[in-house]
């Protein structure tokens, strides 16, 4: 009985500093990498639209739609933080689409894919094959845009989602401008 | 009684953990694509390899014995989780080059290994000259995989093109295929080495 109580108590000891520090060392990071990915997005934002003057956000459902204006208040496209089911959880990315709803970009800025396998959702050959589609177009894997063999789990899951941002992008921002 | 200087120097060579104890292997496959990222998740290995080898050696004599494995997973784990947030924070690139295999130092055998076979018998002195040698010893080891692969895979040296424009890099030696090829070629030689001038 003494033994068992000594174990449990040793081992809630050290998990609770190990929280402590963990707890810390989160306080001290986290506006850090915060601050990161808020340079990266904006960084990319003109890497799309190097015109871009200004811009303001609007969430859609759960994610954030950025209206991009040049110098002179004209709407120049829109860019979505969005979210697509990968193999790994959720895939987090950019895509940016044109006033004539054209997509003319997407960066991926977190994932979790497979090393190797997954992963081709980060590379060109995957990027370019979503690139210049219209959001008239069906954007449905098999149709007009393939799924990468091996990977279809990333690639279908980026597709869909790709899909649905378009959907929110095309009635919410685009039409009526 | 080893001295200091034999306790350092073992991890360097009679007890490398890449060429001698081959422990670590996933990462040193994984990640020795390029140089810097080689130096990168070395560095990574020596932080927390210290920092738990200095607190499982505090340790020893309060954790018994019976749950002094689940007592390292997690004093490992809070020192990977810390180095994770701090590149991420401090080295945004090198976290993005490393991704998984940053998490997974949790479960590289060498650092539980040093804290079961060495921190947890010996001083917190002690434990640090060793975490020290076998931390170095796993750099230089991942460091030279990282640059033969590097140099003639890609013609180039921490990113600095070195072999000229006439040079075909070996594409090979980039990806994985690469990894053991390098790795086996170097065992060999180390091993023939090691016999040549009577090391055990």
């Amino acid at each position: 009985m003494h033994d068992s109580l000594k174990m449990t108590l040793v081992l809630l000891i050290i998990g609770a500093l190990c929280g402590a520090l963990l707890a810390a060392a989160n306080d001290v990071t986290a506006p850090i990498i915060a601050a990161n990915r808020e340079a990266e997005f904006l960084a990319a934002l003109e890497g799309f639209f190097p015109d871009v003057d200004s811009f303001e956000v609007e969430e859609v459902g759960r994610e954030d739609f950025y209206r991009c204006y040049d110098a002179c208040q004209k709407l120049i496209g829109i860019v979505g933080q969005v979210q697509a089911d990968g193999y790994g959880g959720e895939i987090d990315y950019d895509l940016a689409v044109n006033t004539a709803g054209d997509i003319i970009g997407m960066r991926i800025s977190a994932h979790g894919e497979t090393p190797g396998i997954g992963d081709v959702i980060t590379k060109p050959d995957f990027q370019e094959r979503v690139i210049g589609l219209n959001f008239a177009d069906p954007i449905e894997d098999g149709v007009d845009v393939d799924a990468v063999s091996g990977a279809t789990v990333s690639t279908g899951g980026m597709l869909t989602s790709i899909r649905r941002a378009m959907d929110i992008i095309g009635e919410h921002f685009l039409e009526g401008e | 009684m080893t001295t200091l200087t034999q306790e350092f120097t073992k991890g360097i060579v009679q007890e490398n953990p890449v060429f001698r104890l081959i422990l670590g292997m996933c990462p040193t496959l994984a990640v020795t694509g390029s140089t810097l990222n080689a130096l990168g998740m070395g560095v990574s290995v020596i932080a927390v390899l210290l920092c738990s080898n200095i607190v499982v050696s505090a340790v020893r004599n309060v954790v018994p014995a019976k749950v002094r494995i689940p007592a390292y997973i997690m004093i490992i784990a809070t020192f990977v989780t810390i180095v994770e947030m701090l590149l991420s924070a401090f080295a945004p690139d090198l976290f993005e080059a490393l991704g998984i295999f940053i998490p997974l130092i949790v479960v590289n055998c060498i650092i539980l290994g040093r804290a079961e076979a060495f921190a947890r018998k010996n001083t917190i002195g002690r434990s640090v000259i060793d975490a020290l040698g076998i931390g170095l010893g796993y750099t230089l080891s991942l460091t030279l995989l990282g640059v033969i692969r590097e140099v003639f895979g890609a013609g180039s040296i921490l990113g600095y093109p070195i072999m000229g424009a006439a040079f075909e890099p070996m594409g090979v030696l980039a990806v994985a295929p690469g990894a053991f090829i390098t790795l086996g070629i170097l065992l060999g030689l180390f091993n023939y080495l090691f016999k040549r001038l009577g090391i055990e």
